[in-house]
């Protein structure tokens, strides 16, 4: 009887030992598999940012590059990723000389900064290829050359009423490059008709007469939002007024926020492609501040070498006269400029100015002034 | 023979032959044991001798990396708009004007200016040097920045040829634009 007990008690020992061992085995096979599936996501992750890393850093590496050239058009294609650029204000609107941090995203990666590239792109974007332009900023002097960019999935639309024309339609359509969806619309009921774009910029002029869509319940407004243009007239007025300088209102989605408009002001041909380029009003306002801030640094560079070659230049001397005028009345009162509406006329007929100084200059066999 | 003795004789050979299994068996795991620490000791060796050539194939790819970032400067530095002769708006390749070198020599002073220009030339030295003809010793280098860093470990230098064009006197001389890039 024993005998039988202490076997049957054994044999439930084995039975109970059996099932902690399996118990045992799944819990530490669970562990080990959460762990290799643990190192496998991490891995995975490092990867992903490894390669997002690598793509920023060429694609940084061309954008700085392309800045080296104007009036070039390019193609940068990579795996399709989101991207996002950020430029940030402590001044929103941009109402003074704050410092701006200008930064650029792909995917997971981390931030770039691009301090001295100004660059008017929309803001967040998913895509596989930019479309990269470039147009020297000169005011008179050469300070940047600015970088547009857009994507396939982009489209500018100028808006030019057939009842209403205006030859500014026509000289802002030629003036953008082919390979940027361009289209000239002459009706408002076609606006909408490019809603499967992803990215819609309509451009219309205040010409006299207001050539912007008459936008009956804000529906443009609100859905694309638009940009009016209203170049300031040069004496003798011209259709290339349209840049110049004068003055852009962000319409809509396009403004501030909250139903509100904007009016801003551009200068030369490249301001106002800024304008039109930029995912908005803030975008716009934060990119030409650090451009203005790059004019004064390239006005104190300009300024010191006219000092330099008026001193090195013997009296009497028709060139030190001209040297000494352009300082006096083109550079110096110049000095830390802010664009606004206020003041774009003074810079405008200013760049105008030093333009005509340095071909008189030219013509004198006197040293130029850029 | 007994029954009962033949069995105890079998008994002790089974204890017997047990003895030496479990003998055996101990040799045996020994021996596992040692070749799992032999291949263990190579497996560390072989990670730190690949470690080694990693990090020297780092260190070329580094001064490979630094390299090209001195030559970088240098053709920054020569397509500046700030710095290169231009005639009615165009700039003039390979030539740099005098009196726009002289004038960024003299505005590096200046904050603002410096931390504008420290993105272009980093941890560098730029010298602009005339070589032919013989240059005023007063203008003959002109440092037009210097990045002024302490404890590096080694520079490298760079020289490209190029033209420097004064606009007063309307001639062009022959120089050089020395970058020295420094590295730690």
């Amino acid at each position: 009887m024993k005998n039988v007990k202490n076997k049957f008690m054994r044999n439930r020992r084995g039975v109970i030992d059996i099932q902690f061992n399996w118990i045992f085995v799944m819990i530490a096979g669970f562990v080990m598999l959460l762990f290799i599936i643990s190192i496998v996501f991490s891995q995975k992750h490092n990867s992903d940012k490894r390669l997002d890393t690598k793509v920023i850093t060429e694609v940084a590496t061309l954008l700085k590059g392309k800045q080296q050239a104007s009036s070039t058009y390019s193609e940068i294609s990579f795996p399709s990723t989101d991207i996002r650029f950020n430029c940030q204000s402590s001044n929103p609107l941009g109402m003074g000389n704050d410092d701006n941090l200008f930064t650029f995203r792909m995917g997971n990666s981390e931030r770039i900064p691009l301090p001295n590239s100004i660059i008017f792109a929309p803001r967040e974007f998913n895509t596989n290829k930019l479309n990269v332009w470039t147009q020297a900023f000169t005011i008179g002097f050469t300070v940047n050359v600015f970088t547009y960019i857009t994507t396939p999935n982009s489209v500018i639309l100028i808006y030019n009423p057939s009842g209403m024309p205006t030859p500014y339609a026509q000289e802002l359509y030629d003036a953008l490059p082919d390979n940027i969806t361009k289209k000239m619309v002459d009706d408002y009921s076609e606006l909408d008709s490019y809603s499967q774009y992803k990215n819609v910029k309509i451009v219309c002029f205040f010409d006299n007469d207001d050539g912007c869509p008459y936008d009956d319940g804000g529906f443009i407004s609100n859905k694309y939002g638009y940009i009016e243009v209203q170049p300031v007239h040069q004496q003798p007025s011209s259709s290339t007024d349209i840049f110049g300088y004068g003055y852009v209102t962000f319409r809509g989605k396009l403004g501030p926020g909250g139903g509100t408009d904007l009016a801003k002001a551009y200068i030369a041909k490249a301001g106002l492609f800024g304008a039109i380029f930029s995912d908005n009003v803030r975008e716009y306002s934060c990119q030409m501040d650090r451009a203005m801030k790059e004019v004064e640094i390239k006005r104190l560079l300009l300024e010191s070498r006219l000092s330099l070659i008026q001193n090195d230049l013997t009296d009497p001397s028709t060139c030190r006269t001209h040297i000494n005028v352009t300082l006096e009345n083109n550079i110096l009162p110049i000095r830390n400029p802010i664009l606004d509406i206020d003041n774009v006329t003074v810079l405008g007929t200013n760049a105008k100015s030093l333009d005509s100084m340095n071909n008189l200059l030219t013509i004198s066999s006197c040293p130029k002034i850029y | 023979m007994k029954k009962d003795e033949i069995a105890k004789m079998i008994r002790i050979i089974n204890n017997k032959t047990g003895i030496s299994h479990r003998k055996g068996g101990q040799i045996q795991m020994g021996e596992t044991v040692a070749v799992t620490i032999i291949v263990i000791i190579l497996l560390v060796l072989g990670i730190v001798f690949w470690n080694k050539i990693s990090n020297s194939n780092v260190e070329e790819v580094v001064i490979q990396s630094q390299e090209l970032s001195v030559i970088e400067i240098a053709n920054v530095v020569s397509d500046l708009p700030e710095l290169q002769c231009s005639e009615s708006g165009v700039n003039k390749a390979k030539c740099l004007d005098m009196y726009k070198i002289r004038a960024m020599n003299i505005s590096m002073d200046i904050p603002e200016v410096r931390k504008y220009y420290n993105e272009y030339f980093k941890n560098s030295r730029i010298t602009i040097m005339k070589v032919y003809p013989e240059p005023d010793p007063a203008y003959e280098n002109i440092t037009i920045y210097d990045a002024q860093l302490n404890n590096t470990a080694r520079t490298l230098q760079i020289s490209l040829p190029i033209n420097i064009y004064d606009s007063v006197q309307d001639s062009t001389i022959y120089g050089l634009i020395i970058v020295e890039g420094y590295y730690r």
